[in-house]
């Protein structure tokens, strides 16, 4: 897994590749945790080059989701590639989340 | 006359050789007994380590017999596991003051481990009624974790033989220590790995023990955990025309995932055994309800898939909060997956299910699944994925396979076994096949 990050007008992005999994999830949990921390914290995650998705992967995006909420804060995604939307349909986790199209859309939910 | 005195003169020649050579005996039978000593000493202080398993044994044993040894006032031992579990020992007790002690471990950490202190060492204080030192490294798994020492010899100065006799000592039981703590992770291994069994036996007592008779159905369940214990369960309970059924799987593994599992199970069975007759939806909200609070304090969540089953209209009732797969397949037609109704449970504070339905005729099969099956690994790394699945429910509800729940069960172990071949199982594996059979 590999992990690029950026910050635009204050939204946290980071773009995921390869599988986000328990065996590679540390890192991206880490950063999660990390961004997640700060009040009101704006955080996108990008699965454009996502392969793969599990369990342990959801609940640390779950967890940061919840704690950002705590604080008017959120973690939106974008760019679902095709098995990581599957997942999120299967589980119902698209109700979850607000899930957008494009980064861009990303961008402008948060209003930037 | 002359020849009188030069035999005198002789003798006492001849006198004073024979009191120098007595003197000379007397050094060396006195250097003789030291060395017998000191051989005694360090063969009691191997004796004592070949029979030592405790660390304050080793550690006072030490003490004593190294101050014997070099024949010194005080002796004294600093032992650091880890940066802030650091002891220091003495003997005699409170002879030395404790911070002298850490600032010469501090200094000899800075030199290295070959470093040896002695009172002609400018760079090491010595304060009070310190006159002279010699101190060793203790050395494990390649770094310094103490130091062994004496203080101030009895009769004279420590010599350069003493300096090899304290390393000698600081080899001896920085050896001994590593053993012992060897010694000591393996009994906490052996400890840790009999209580997980017993996790394991509680855990496994937690699932049904067998497949309960249902009229019009033909049941057939069982779950492998990744590891001792594991994050998945499921449960039967049956009562008068209704039959529930309940699979559920914490996000993660091991012992936090298989309480949290307990938790799950035991809540679901509450419920259940109070009321037979509860709808799927208010049951899934209910465990939401109750163990939100517990999932969200600990960043987890569960997947769970409630269904109720009907023996007078075969109708199955059934709300599922975000488990994937479910596999439904009509007898001899197309398998299809059953999307979850809500989100899993502990995600938010209402599940925000919905509750479908359908039926289950004779020959149809409805396989609940963990994604332990589709996300099995082989050795390149490659998952099982879903098409498999769809392919086993369709086998299974040919009619011409006559498939009974349990060989449609072992249909998909033996398809995951030759699928990961001999790749470990990362995830719990769970499976319960519910077919349709002539009421």
């Amino acid at each position: 897994m590999q992990l690029s990050e950026k910050e635009l007008g204050g939204v946290h992005i980071l773009l995921i590749e390869g599988r986000f999994d328990a065996h590679t999830s540390t890192p991206a949990t880490e950063w999660l945790e990390e961004k997640s921390a700060s009040t009101g914290a704006r955080i996108v995650i990008n699965f454009s080059k996502t392969e793969f998705i599990d369990s342990v992967a959801l609940a640390s995006l779950v967890s940061a989701m919840k704690r950002c909420r705590q604080t008017d804060g959120d973690v939106v995604l974008c760019e679902l590639s095709k098995p990581v939307k599957i997942i999120f349909e299967l589980t119902r986790l698209n109700r979850a989340f607000q899930i957008y199209e494009t980064e861009v859309d990303a961008m402008v939910g948060y209003g930037i | 006359m002359n020849t009188t005195t030069s035999a005198e003169d002789t003798i006492a020649q001849l006198q004073n050789q024979i009191a120098q050579l007595e003197s000379d005996v007397d050094l060396i039978t006195g250097e003789l007994v030291a060395r017998q000593d000191e051989l005694v000493t360090l063969y009691n202080l191997a004796q004592a380590y070949s029979s030592i398993l405790s660390e304050d044994d080793l550690i006072n044993i030490t003490l004593r017999q190294m101050s014997e040894l070099l024949r010194s006032e005080s002796s004294f031992l600093v032992l650091s596991r880890t940066s802030e579990n650091i002891t220091t020992h003495q003997f005699p007790h409170n002879t030395l003051d404790e911070a002298l002690i850490m600032r010469w471990y501090a200094s000899l950490k800075v030199h290295g481990r070959d470093v040896m202190i002695t009172s002609d060492d400018t760079q090491f204080p010595l304060l009070g009624d310190v006159d002279a030192i010699i101190a060793a490294p203790i050395v494990m798994e390649k770094k310094i974790r103490g130091m062994v020492g004496v203080v101030n010899k009895k009769h004279g100065n420590f010599s350069a033989p003493d300096r090899k006799k304290a390393f000698a000592v600081g080899e001896q039981i920085s050896s001994q220590l590593e053993c012992i703590i060897l010694h000591e992770q393996i009994l906490a291994q052996a400890r840790m790995q009999s209580e997980l069994d017993l996790a394991r036996r509680v855990q496994h007592s937690l699932l049904p023990q067998g497949v309960p008779n249902i009229t019009g159905l033909d049941l057939a369940a069982g779950s492998t955990s990744a590891r001792e214990v594991g994050g998945d369960f499921y449960d039967f309970v049956a009562k008068d025309q209704q039959f529930v059924f309940a699979l559920g799987d914490v996000s993660g593994k091991g012992m936090s995932a298989a309480l949290l599992m307990a938790m799950s199970r035991t809540t679901v069975r509450n419920l259940t055994a109070r009321d037979a007759t509860v709808c799927p939806l208010d049951l899934l909200e209910t465990v939401n309800n109750s163990l939100y609070d517990d999932f969200s304090d600990v960043s987890m969540f569960a997947t769970m898939f409630v269904g109720a089953y009907n023996t007078q209209t075969r109708k199955v009732q059934y709300a599922n909060a975000g488990h994937s797969p479910v596999v439904y397949c009509p007898a001899n037609g197309k398998a299809r997956m059953l999307e979850a109704t809500g989100v899993p449970i502990g995600v938010f504070e209402a599940t925000l299910a919905e509750q479908e339905e359908l039926i289950l005729n004779a020959g149809d099969v409805l396989m609940i699944i963990t994604d332990g099956f589709p996300e099995a690994e082989n050795k390149k790394g490659e998952l099982m994925g879903y098409d498999i699945l769809f392919e086993i429910a369709e086998w299974g509800a040919n009619p011409d396979h006559n498939a009974s729940a349990e060989l449609i069960y072992q249909r998909m172990e033996l398809a995951v076994t030759n699928f990961s071949g001999d790749t470990a199982q990362t995830d719990d594996q769970t499976l319960v096949v519910i077919k349709g059979n002539a009421a």
